[in-house]
């Protein structure tokens, strides 16, 4: 109850809801800004992929492949005799030139379905090489290494065809992550601050009734960051959805291009879910900050001013210098999960988003430790 | 239940400035008034009370039965000036202060703390009001909404800074009924510039001038130090502002035959002057201005 009046008293504002509605619109005006030749263009495109791709959804089959290579034979044909436009068997007007474009993409597409496990097969057996390779016998790490490839590429095939183009989208965008942080930088400023300059803080007398309410105002915070988070998020996927249908939401992680060397044998979903978990770490890495700045300022002024120059700061670390231990890469966490490349943390090797990850996770604890600190004080 | 509350030697200091001067004190079950003027060092030595803020010197404790207790949670306090949450309704604002104040277990109750909000705002005649918004409610009635919290928990210790600015007379008489019903079982403290809010329901009064406390005894026996000080004097107009600038004047107030003029002074003063039974009001221009 406690944290439920905690969550309307700091958050359920009207200004906060105006302005989070506002940064969300914003939000998909400039997606739609970004994309709007994009969209013009992909929305023609997608159209004309969605017309052939009944032809070979689902189970990848000789017959499907046979005939999307057929209708791309007959494309051609008529368009080397000139042919712009005809009409199907159902009355739609087909037009050669973004026939052959899209049937190309398509095939292309498939091409690399299809043939993915031999790709990857290609990869498992290099590495058995360089594992049976006389002049790699001392090197521990790298037969480690090429075993750990071969245990993650084994058995890799992609068994449908499906529209995973708006995917590779999404995992690109973090311009939302921008706005999402604009938001959450304004009630997070005001959660203690607002109690001092108001004196209302005053009527919270004991430590015990202090740790109550900071405990109440810390996971009505954190609710806040979730439900933000995943807002903006669903806003995305709704967004890319509309310029590039995205189904196939089980097919393996690596039916994806971007990610045809990823370590991870997971599927689409799961991977969303890991990309969010990443980036909600950052905010919650950011949130963290926003409060303990709160929690030692006397003035909303201040507190706000120093989060936002706090929040620029870190942008620009990020976007200049490449630090490892800044958890605001987990933000853009899609070029991570690209490769087979890892990292070590004392004795152990991991894999470059797992040694983000706990570095992100070991930066959160010490500034929880501050955050404790803080709150003695406050 | 036995309560006690000690305060050892408490000094307080902002920058050359004495807040508070080696006061000592020792309070048990009752109402205790502090009077004092403005500066006196009142509010400074109720937060030092209640922890808003550190003393540079000296301690206090505060024991139950004997037992000593981490004060801080046997405290309900109003602040002077109290600010709420003026989005919430009463109810809410109650149900959140109880959330921080009690702790989870007590809270876990949904319906058993609803029946505790609703007797809080009856005792506080708030109840008609539990649904409204605190943005609407009269200085008053958040007055009362700021007593109705500072109850929360049953309080050995109630710290109460000027409760009654903002009350209109017949709230301020359920209000002085209300904290005499409680002070059996607890020590209440209440500062306040209105006098006639304590002459009658105080146990002892204490008063505080410069950050020194003068006095602390019952209201009878600081107005025997007085009754033979307080005079009354009928005047015409004319001769009101002779008699104001000569001594230290307590009231005025118009008669049918002109006006009548109450004096504290040593001596008679000059003029048909007469002996009256005193007043606090009497005392604090007795403690501020003759001592």
């Amino acid at each position: 109850m406690g944290i439920f009046l905690e969550f309307k008293k700091s958050f359920l504002r009207p200004s906060i809801i105006i302005i989070t509605f506002i940064l969300i619109l914003l939000n998909v005006l400039v997606f739609v800004e970004e994309y709007a030749y994009a969209t013009r263009r992909s929305i023609q495109t997608r159209d004309e992929y969605m017309y052939f791709y009944p032809i070979v959804k689902g189970k990848i089959e000789r017959e499907k492949v046979n005939e999307l290579l057929n209708l791309e034979k007959e494309n051609l044909q008529k368009y080397n005799q000139g042919i712009v436009s005809y009409e199907d068997e159902k009355g739609n007007l087909l037009y050669t030139h973004a026939n052959r474009i899209t049937l190309e993409t398509m095939i292309e597409d498939l091409q690399y379905t299809y043939f993915y496990p031999l790709k990857i097969d290609g990869i498992i057996n290099k590495a058995k090489l360089n594992i049976e390779d006389p002049n790699l016998v001392n090197y521990t790490n790298e037969k480690k290494k090429n075993q750990k490839i071969i245990d993650a590429y084994s058995n890799r095939y992609i068994k449908k065809f499906g529209l995973t183009r708006g995917y590779e989208l999404l995992f690109n965008y973090k311009i939302s992550s921008f706005f999402l942080l604009l938001v959450l930088v304004l009630p997070l400023s005001t959660l203690f601050a607002e109690e001092k300059e108001s004196n209302r803080y005053q009527i919270l007398v004991g430590q015990e009734t202090k740790s109550r309410c900071i405990k109440h105002k810390l996971i009505a915070a954190y609710i806040f960051i979730f439900i933000l988070s995943i807002s903006f998020y669903i806003i995305d996927i709704l967004c890319f959805n509309h310029i590039w249908a995205m189904n196939a939401l089980f097919n393996p992680i690596y039916s994806l291009k971007l990610y045809q060397n990823t370590f991870l044998n997971i599927n689409i979903f799961a991977f969303i879910v890991i990309n969010f978990l990443f980036m909600f770490v950052a905010y919650c890495f950011m949130g963290l900050i926003f409060i303990i700045t709160s929690l030692n300022t006397k003035k909303v002024s201040t507190s706000l001013g120093i989060n936002y120059i706090v929040l620029i700061f870190i942008i620009g670390l990020t976007d200049f210098v490449k630090i490892s231990f800044n958890p605001f890469n987990l933000l853009v966490n899609k070029d991570m999960f690209k490769m087979f490349s890892a990292k070590k943390i004392l004795f152990y090797t991991v894999y470059e988003p797992w040694y983000y990850l706990v570095l992100s996770l070991f930066c959160i604890v010490l500034l929880m430790g501050v955050l404790r600190r803080s709150a003695k004080k406050w | 239940m036995n309560n006690e509350l000690i305060l050892s030697n408490i000094t307080k200091k902002y920058g050359d400035l004495v807040a508070v001067n080696n006061v000592s004190l020792q309070l048990t079950n009752g109402v205790y008034g502090l009077l004092g003027a403005n500066g006196a060092g009142k509010s400074t030595l109720i937060k030092i009370i209640v922890g808003l803020e550190k003393e540079n010197s000296g301690k206090v404790e505060f024991f139950n039965n004997g037992n000593k207790f981490n004060i801080l949670s046997q405290i309900g306090y109003l602040p002077q000036y109290p600010v709420f949450y003026s989005k919430f309704t009463a109810k809410e604002f109650l149900k959140y202060m109880v959330g921080i104040k009690c702790n989870d277990k007590k809270t876990n109750n949904k319906k058993a703390i609803s029946e505790y909000i609703d007797e809080l705002l009856n005792l506080t005649n708030l109840y008609e009001f539990k649904n409204s918004k605190i943005a609407t409610f009269s200085g008053g009635m958040k007055q009362r909404l700021g007593i109705a919290q500072a109850l929360i928990n049953n309080p050995k210790l109630l710290i109460l800074d000027e409760p009654t600015s903002g009350l209109d007379l017949k709230e301020r008489i359920h209000f002085r009924n209300l904290i005499s019903s409680m002070s059996m079982e607890r020590i209440i403290i209440l500062a306040t510039h209105i006098v006639s809010d304590i002459e009658f329901i105080a146990k002892e009064i204490i008063m505080i001038k410069k950050g020194f406390i003068l006095k602390k005894d019952t209201a009878e026996t600081l107005l025997n130090e007085i009754k033979e000080m307080t005079w009354e004097i009928n005047l015409t107009y004319r001769d009101i502002k002779r008699y104001t600038s000569l001594y230290p004047v307590s009231n005025i107030y118009e008669t049918q035959c002109g006006y009548t003029i109450k004096i504290i002074s040593k001596e008679k003063p000059i003029g048909d002057s007469y002996l009256v039974k005193p007043n606090l009001d009497d005392y604090c221009i007795y403690c501020f201005e003759v001592k």
